[in-house]
């Protein structure tokens, strides 16, 4: 490959990356303004993330928050997803459009929906409101993983697991469920960041007794009164780094190792090798 | 292992009305028989197979297994062993428990279960695999894994979906012996769906030919190469010339290439039928037989062992083999001499 | 081989189907419903709230600032993801990961992170500030709370989706058509415009859509760096639910900004089936 391409695409990898990682010298910052460099060094920041309830409670909010709607959008998305790939009936179409709606409607028109409607129903300012309210935003990529996994999924071995006399329930307990398990964890995965990273319905409908660590930084970024919020978002950042690395380590683990598993192709010789 | 008859009674299955993905389709298989389902794709074998198992549900017909009758049985209660055309092996288990699986869903105990599933691994030549996992098995091992599974239960009959379609000539040619040792060691029924006919005739007890859902003939190897019923099953197996003749009574018939002496019963005259010329009945003439006839040479192709000589006998489009020693004879010829006996000319219905 | 269907909890789709489809349409169609809704009732019945939008001077520009940044972001990303995608898909498998790893870290990075890094970058005591000010820039510019710096916030964070898109596309171009373009005589210039851009056009749409939709309903960059005089439709809704209250404006406004939304998709669908922007090329 041409070598200005390739130069060119480092450049752009850079300018990507790079703005992203000033955030963790600025969250040992000892100034109370936005000073880069850093004038001194300290940890005060972390330790008011992780001991003033106006950070701490957030946080525990937004866990609580993406572990309701992990759950919720799971219950609802699994289902579906059998019901697209595994069925043909009519309104499917249709049916597949309205999940994927909350991905085409813009955000800010779905807050506003919900501060008025949920306010109605006195839903605003609870853990079930924004729960609710995320589940939505989270069924389309959910169901996108799930069902493309199902349609790569081969029924054969639930045929054979049925033939070999396990009624439709086992098959799905033993075979189907732990086979997919895997779509499942990230289709989940993906519906929890969703969720916890979710600024804008969360601004408007969470409340301050229920406010999401978004909805907290973003006043915070607003007034910019509060130091801490470099501290909160190193530690997002850094997560998501953790993230990142722990899905590429198996990759550099394979390559270390060298070899994989062959599979021996000649059939015979094996016989005879197992044989002897 | 109690092996069980087969009884497919009119069965016919079709998905809307018009098109019959199976036409009155009607078998009796023996306790022990080894049957092959032979046909092109599309013929409607693998739905009748389906059928017997339990995945799809036939539109009308019965279907019994021994005295029992299967077809409204669930697929999970039917007690067939099956062996898919991609094995289906469960790629979360090891070998082991693959094998085992049936036996868990039959409740059987742990010591128990272990013993059967080693043997049956045995039986198949693979012991000392219970801890692999499929995705680290070539092709055939996990061929053979599919078998071990589906033989330790004990089915009272076995069905198999194509099972050596995805493995090359020398493994395939492999696992045709083992499978047919299998069924003579075990006594088992088997049922087997193919569409290569070598397979069909060099395993089967008895083949049917499926033809556009419809079981064109039952019978054995020879029954099927030597004395096909229709047009279908005589081009389908091997190669064939296929000739049309008008009946002159008493087993001779009126031909593009003159009269031909058959050895079958007289029929009316004037009544028209086909005949079936095998090419490597027909052989070379040499000079003094009096039945002997002038084929004009277009074309030969070599294969060694034997020679494809295409040409024509006057203006019949004919098919010769000449076996490999003789063929130096036809070196350069443009026309030869060749003759048949009459006791090897088939008339097809 | 199609079976019949099978289900191991129910038989059919019905009961797989309703939770989902009664969940959405109680939780999410009944609240958009109720924002068109309030559009034409709010403070009385009718379209008075579409009217005032119409003969707004303020509302217009508001509309213009938007499609301006959103074309202005859309090309911008496009011409920053299409270096980096191609050089993930022909790359050796060393550098596309190592650049895939960039995007997808960045593509997983929370929008306020990234504000708030941009906050540091572009303040005035950042260190862009503090480099114009050495280059001879005094007094050095403002350049937060700029439509510049929304606009490049929002480049930067976009960035990532239009990778995935083209590199999506890019990966299942087969190497062997630009070999067998310069093999009949095309130069490499020429071979990547007549045969690799054209076939990576699928990759480019769909980028460029989503993106060009994305920057539409923006709403947290916009409002915390973009400039308070010239703000995108998203901020002023969120302006009428926090600061005016006018719950039929904002509906109205929200309803405006729906339709351009599904305007676009409609304009792809017509062209292009709306399975394709979500499969990413995968047909």
């Amino acid at each position: 490959m041409n070598p200005f391409v390739r130069a060119l695409a480092l450049l752009i990898a850079f300018f990507v990356a790079a703005p992203m990682f000033i955030v963790i010298p600025m969250s040992f910052s000892s100034a109370a303004s936005l000073t880069f460099p850093p004038p001194g060094y300290t940890l005060a920041n972390y330790i008011n993330f992780f001991s003033d309830p106006n950070w701490t409670e957030p946080l525990i909010n937004s866990v609580i928050i993406g572990l309701g709607t992990v759950l919720v959008t799971l219950c609802l998305a699994i289902p579906a997803s059998f019901a697209l790939v595994r069925h043909i009936f009519f309104g499917r179409g249709l049916f597949n459009l309205l999940i994927m709606l909350p991905m085409i409607v813009p955000t800010i028109v779905m807050a506003l929906g919900y501060y008025m409607y949920f306010g109605q129903l006195r839903l605003v300012q609870s853990y079930l409101g924004v729960v609710l309210a995320h589940s939505c935003i989270a069924m389309p990529m959910a169901t996108l993983i799930l069902t493309a996994a199902l349609k790569g999924f081969d029924r054969s071995v639930e045929r054979a697991a049925m033939n070999l006399g396990a009624s439709p329930f086992t098959t799905f307990r033993l075979v189907t469920f732990p086979i997919l398990r895997p779509a499942f964890t990230v289709a989940g995965l993906f519906a929890f960041i969703a969720s916890f990273d979710e600024a804008v319905i969360a601004l408007f409908i969470s409340g301050r007794d229920r406010a999401t660590l978004p909805r907290q930084m973003f006043n915070a970024v607003r007034q910019e009164a509060d130091p801490t919020i470099s501290a909160a978002s190193s530690f997002l950042f850094l997560l998501v780094l953790a993230g990142v690395c722990v899905w590429l380590a198996p990759q550099f683990v394979r390559r270390r190792s060298g070899t994989t598993r062959q599979p021996l192709e000649n059939g015979a010789t094996n016989t005879a090798a197992a044989a002897s | 292992m109690n092996a069980r008859s087969l009884t497919l009674r009119n069965v016919n299955k079709s998905y809307d009305g018009k098109h019959m993905a199976a036409d009155n389709v009607s078998l009796d298989i023996k306790a022990g028989e080894f049957v092959s389902f032979l046909g092109p794709s599309g013929s409607g074998k693998t739905t009748t197979l389906m059928m017997i198992a339990g995945f799809q549900h036939p539109t009308s017909g019965e279907i019994r297994l021994g005295e029992r009758a299967i077809d409204k049985l669930p697929p999970h209660k039917r007690n067939i062993g099956m062996v898919f055309q991609n094995y289906a092996l469960f790629p979360h288990m090891t070998v082991a428990d693959n094998v085992a699986f049936p036996l868990r869903m039959r409740g059987v105990e742990k010591v128990e279960k272990e013993r059967r599933s080693r043997e049956a691994l045995a039986k198949v030549g693979l012991q000392g695999f219970e801890k692999r996992v499929p995705s680290e098995l070539s092709g055939g091992q996990q061929q053979r894994v599919a078998l071990a599974r589906a033989l330790v239960f004990e089915p009272d009959i076995i069905l198999l979906d194509e099972p050596l379609g995805a493995l090359d000539k020398a493994l395939r040619e492999h696992m045709q012996v083992e499978l047919k040792r299998i069924h003579r060691d075990l006594g088992v029924t088997m049922v087997y769906v193919t569409h290569d006919q070598s397979e069909a005739m060099t395993m089967s007890d008895r083949i049917a030919v499926f033809n556009e859902g419809r079981i064109e003939q039952v019978g054995t190897p020879n029954e099927i190469y030597f004395a096909p019923k229709t047009r279908f099953v005589a081009s389908f197996i091997g190669d064939s010339n296929i000739i049309a003749a008008s009946s002159l009574g008493d087993g001779r018939y009126e031909t593009s290439v003159g009269v031909v002496d058959t050895k079958a019963a007289g029929s009316d005259r004037n009544s028209k039928a086909e005949l079936l010329l095998r090419p490597e009945m027909i052989r070379l003439a040499d000079g003094a037989d009096p039945s002997r006839q002038a084929m004009k040479i277009d074309s030969t192709i070599n294969y060694g062992d034997n020679l494809l000589v295409i040409g024509k006998l006057g203006a019949q489009a004919i098919r010769m083999r000449v076996p490999g020693v003789d063929a130096r004879r036809l070196d350069g010829a443009s026309e030869c001499h060749v003759t048949w006996r009459s006791e090897d000319v088939h008339v097809i219905a | 081989m199609k079976q019949r269907s099978f289900s191991p909890i129910a038989e059919g789709p019905i009961p797989l189907m309703a939770p989902a489809a009664v969940f959405l349409a109680v939780f999410f169609l009944v609240p958009l419903a109720y924002v068109g809704w309030m559009s034409i009732s709010q403070p009385v019945v009718g379209l008075q709230n579409f009217g005032r939008l119409l003969h707004s001077s303020l509302f217009a520009s508001v509309l213009y600032q938007t499609f301006r940044t959103a074309f202005l972001v859309t090309a911008l990303a496009l011409l920053f993801a299409y270096p980096l995608a191609y050089a993930a898909a022909n790359g050796s498998k060393r550098f596309a990961t190592f650049l895939l790893t960039v995007v997808a870290l960045s593509f997983w990075t929370s929008y306020l992170v990234r504000t708030y890094a941009w906050m540091v970058i572009l303040g005035n005591q950042g260190p862009v500030t503090a480099l114009l000010s050495w280059l001879g820039f005094d007094p050095a510019p403002k350049l937060l709370f700029t439509t510049f710096s929304a606009t490049l916030a929002m480049t930067h964070a976009l960035i990532p989706f239009m990778t995935m898109s083209l590199y999506s596309v890019m990966k299942r171009i087969d190497p062997l058509y630009v070999r067998a373009a310069e093999s009949l005589g095309a130069s490499p210039r020429r071979a990547f415009l007549t045969v690799y851009l054209p076939l990576s056009a699928p990759g480019i749409v769909n980028g460029c859509t989503l993106v060009f939709i994305s920057c539409l309903g923006f709403y947290v960059m916009p409002v915390l760096l973009g400039s308070p005089r010239d703000q995108m439709i998203a901020g002023i809704i969120g302006d009428q639910i926090e600061q005016t209250l006018d719950f039929g404006l904002g509906s109205a406004i929200s309803i405006v900004l729906l339709g351009l939304t599904l305007a676009v998709y409609a304009l792809y669908n017509r062209f292009f089936g709306l399975d394709r922007l979500w499969a990413g090329g995968d047909r």
